[in-house]
């Protein structure tokens, strides 16, 4: 389980850096653009940029979901719902917060 | 461009802080954003929370074999945690906050009095990571966990800097594995919070961006320091880290 924690964590990380990076450069050049394509690529860069943001913030809840998978596989039953409960406590925050 | 800057090397102690010590570094970041920044309080919080995931991730990411979190135990304190938020939640309307200050300093102050106290047993041999070890004295780690919950709901604090002294001197979990499932515990207490944040328009795609890649620095070159530090530096630097909180803590509720 420890493996593929760290892979989730490494893949989305990367994921999320690259979308946050993208969109700061983007938002860094947009200075020097004429009026239209500024609009643009400022309107551009801070979607990536909260996909990024998004991506990260999912993170701690797939890393619950990858222990509750592996729980349920190993059959420990207990670990599994303590798992299930702190992944339906994430839900609930997302659903109330988003 | 001097501000990203700014915020990128903020970022960056926060970070360091997470990896070496398992904290998440709202308790640093929120007022370095506020302060020198002149951020509103809401937006600091909302990139603080951010800033908070963003070191788990890197801590988890670039955990070494054997030196990640302990999951189990994290969940169950987890639980533990969040019913302390709702208790805080309700206990907001009955005890002042000051009252619950109070208590917090002085949970803060035993605990650095009984990290002290634990560290006469051990040397500079004591192993920063090992996996042959039990938690023991649930009933009191889950007491301290929903205490520190119930402060995080009343003082918007994340709590890790107790997380870590529970797990280490009254649940005997190795201190490189207390941090690293205090790590991954802030991750997700930060990310139930986060969505409120981001839904209501207080995460500031710019600013969040500059100070989330500094963290991600200063997480790697804390989990880097700390396979190359001693126990015993660690210990000393989380007991002093300890007793400030407890001295700031002492100076909101008098």
């Amino acid at each position: 389980m420890d493996r593929a924690m760290r892979r989730v964590a490494q893949g989305l990380s990367a994921f999320a850096l690259a979308l946050m990076a993208t969109g700061l450069v983007l938002a860094l050049v947009h200075g020097g653009a004429t009026a239209p394509l500024a609009l643009d690529l400022r309107e551009r860069s801070h979607r990536l940029m909260l996909f990024g943001i998004g991506a990260l913030a999912v993170l701690p809840g797939v890393r619950v979901l990858v222990a509750m998978s592996y729980y349920t596989a190993a059959r420990r039953v207990a670990e599994a719902v303590i798992a299930l409960v702190v992944a339906l406590e994430l839900l609930l925050s997302m659903i109330t917060g988003g | 461009m001097a501000m990203l800057l700014g915020l990128f090397l903020s970022g960056t102690a926060a970070g360091a802080l997470g990896g070496l010590l398992g904290l998440g570094g709202g308790i640093f970041l929120v007022p370095v954003l506020t302060l020198l920044f002149d951020l509103p309080v809401r937006v600091a919080v909302g990139t603080s929370l951010v800033c908070v995931i963003a070191t788990s991730a890197g801590v988890a990411a670039l955990a070494t074999e054997g030196g990640g979190a302990d999951v189990p135990l994290a969940l169950r304190l987890e639980i533990a945690t969040a019913a302390g938020a709702v208790l805080g939640g309700v206990a907001g309307a009955f005890i002042p906050a000051r009252v619950l200050s109070l208590v917090f300093a002085a949970v803060v102050f035993g605990s650095a009095g009984y990290t002290l106290s634990k560290a006469r047993g051990h040397g500079n041999e004591e192993a920063m990571f090992r996996r042959d070890y039990r938690p023991r004295r649930w009933t009191l780690g889950y007491a301290v966990a929903s205490l520190a919950g119930m402060v995080s709901g009343l003082l918007g604090v994340g709590g890790g800097f107790i997380k870590v002294p529970t797990m280490y001197a009254i649940m005997g979990v190795p201190l490189g594995v207390a941090t690293a499932t205090s790590n991954f515990m802030v991750g997700i207490t930060a990310a139930a919070s986060v969505f409120v944040y981001l839904g209501r328009g207080d995460v500031r795609p710019t600013v969040t961006v500059a100070t989330a890649a500094g963290v991600f620095l200063g997480a790697a070159l804390g989990t880097v320091l700390q396979s190359r530090l001693r126990v015993s530096w660690l210990r000393w630097a989380l007991v002093v880290l300890m007793v400030g909180i407890g001295v700031q803590m002492l100076w909101k509720g008098f």
